[in-house]
């Protein structure tokens, strides 16, 4: 009887994670900090403008921008068979967790991936990729929630700070949905319900990811002008396993202000594809 | 004269900060073949800093009288406005003459922008793109 019982459990329970839509939820662990009236003053404090330093021989950034540097792309070439040289997600260091239809994916895509890229179309930069882009990334709070700006289109992500979950599976976002909290001196950003996108994982290697994409970024300081981004990415459609990886950021000098415009020309971006990138139907 | 002086100052300031490296958002040696050069002579037919990359269209008369147009690509738009470009730097029918790398597809009426050269002589770089 009792052995019955433990099988029928065991059913309910492998039910409830296959039904969950295999996005594993962080654990917003139960001494985590919720903020409802105001802002508590041992919360950690990111505030300000921050400026990713890319894998490089230093540390050090420049006041404009730092393209020089970026991941590994792991060997993988362009369109038109030259080499990727700079990566917004260490590459090299993904392909033993990427699934082989991700594999698949590179292989037969490869050729008209870049004129199929959603940035030509104005769409502002996926998460992760923006994490690593050349841009300016600025912080600040209020009692319910963390707004981050992104220079890189201009654009603010809410991030809901205020206890609550993410939405039905039925509501998808490109850059998903993010709610938050504080776990010691980190920020702990858990962010689903993201729609496909074929630059899911980053707009160089044009690597997708799935509405199965479930993202945790973990935000810290490690001097007072220091921190530290650790990202964990699954999404069971193109990775075998979880991902992590990290980027440092420095803040950014007070001049190195953002520009607070972003003028994304349509025509003009596809002018830029007609001369240096083979045509989104070829290839097939 | 006082728009000429103004016109001058906007060019030294923009010739000035341009020293400092102009870069777009892709890995070069996918697109572009960055071991060769290549040179275009012809006329603004417009800049536009627009994201990500701003564009400068060249209107270039060939050997035999008729008339191209060249796609120029040239740096992150936040970057150059940071560095004092605008849409106005290079106005419409200022003649110019665009050294940059060519693209790898073949046969496009492509350049990537390293230096352009106004009929004086003087240079503005649109720098390193990435």
């Amino acid at each position: 009887m009792r052995k019955k019982t433990h099988l029928i459990l065991a059913v309910f329970v492998s039910c409830m994670v296959l039904c969950s839509g295999g996005n594993v939820a962080a654990q917003r662990p139960e001494s985590t900090t919720i903020v409802e009236n105001g802002l508590s003053s041992s919360i950690p404090d990111f505030s300000g403008n921050w400026r990713v330093i890319n894998p490089g021989p230093d540390e050090e950034i420049k006041a404009t921008a730092d393209t020089d540097r970026g991941f590994s792309c792991g060997g993988l070439k362009g369109p038109n068979g030259g080499p990727l040289m700079r990566c917004q997600i260490p590459v090299d260091k993904l392909m033993p967790y990427l699934h082989p239809r991700a594999l698949a994916w590179i292989q037969f895509a490869s050729t008209s991936d870049e004129a199929l890229s959603p940035r030509y179309d104005c769409a502002a930069a996926s998460l992760p990729t923006v994490f690593g882009d050349p841009y300016i990334t600025s912080f600040t709070r209020n009692s319910d929630k963390v707004i981050i700006h992104y220079e890189q289109s201009n654009w603010n992500r809410e991030v809901w700070m205020d206890g609550r979950k993410h939405p039905p599976a039925t509501e998808l976002f490109y850059h998903g949905h993010s709610i938050g909290w504080y776990e010691g001196d980190e920020l702990v950003i858990d962010s689903a319900n993201f729609t496909f996108d074929p630059d899911g994982m980053d707009d160089q290697s044009h690597l997708p990811t799935s509405v199965r994409k479930h993202m945790v970024e973990r935000y810290k300081k490690t001097g007072p002008d220091r921190m530290t981004l650790t990202i964990t990415l699954e999404d069971s459609l193109f990775l075998r396993r979880p991902f992590t990886w990290d980027h440092k950021y420095k803040r950014a000098a007070a001049n190195d202000q953002p520009v607070g415009i972003w003028e994304c020309d349509v025509e003009t971006s596809h002018s830029e594809l007609e001369v240096m990138a083979p045509d989104k139907y070829e290839g097939r | 004269m006082k728009i000429l002086f103004c016109s001058l100052g906007l060019f030294a300031g923009v010739s000035l900060l341009m020293t400092e490296p102009i870069q777009a958002h892709h890995s070069i040696p996918a697109f572009w073949d960055e071991a060769k050069s290549i040179e275009i002579s012809g006329t603004v037919k417009q800049m536009k800093i627009v994201n990500p990359h701003s564009e400068l269209r060249v209107e270039v008369t060939t050997a035999d009288g008729s008339k191209e147009t060249w796609v120029g690509v040239a740096g992150l738009a936040t970057q150059m406005i940071k560095a004092g470009w605008t849409n106005d730097t290079l106005k419409a029918g200022t003649a110019i003459k665009v050294e940059g790398a060519p693209p790898k597809k073949i046969g496009a009426k492509g350049i990537l922008v390293r230096k352009i050269t106004l009929p004086d002589g003087r240079v503005l770089t649109s720098g390193k793109i990435d």
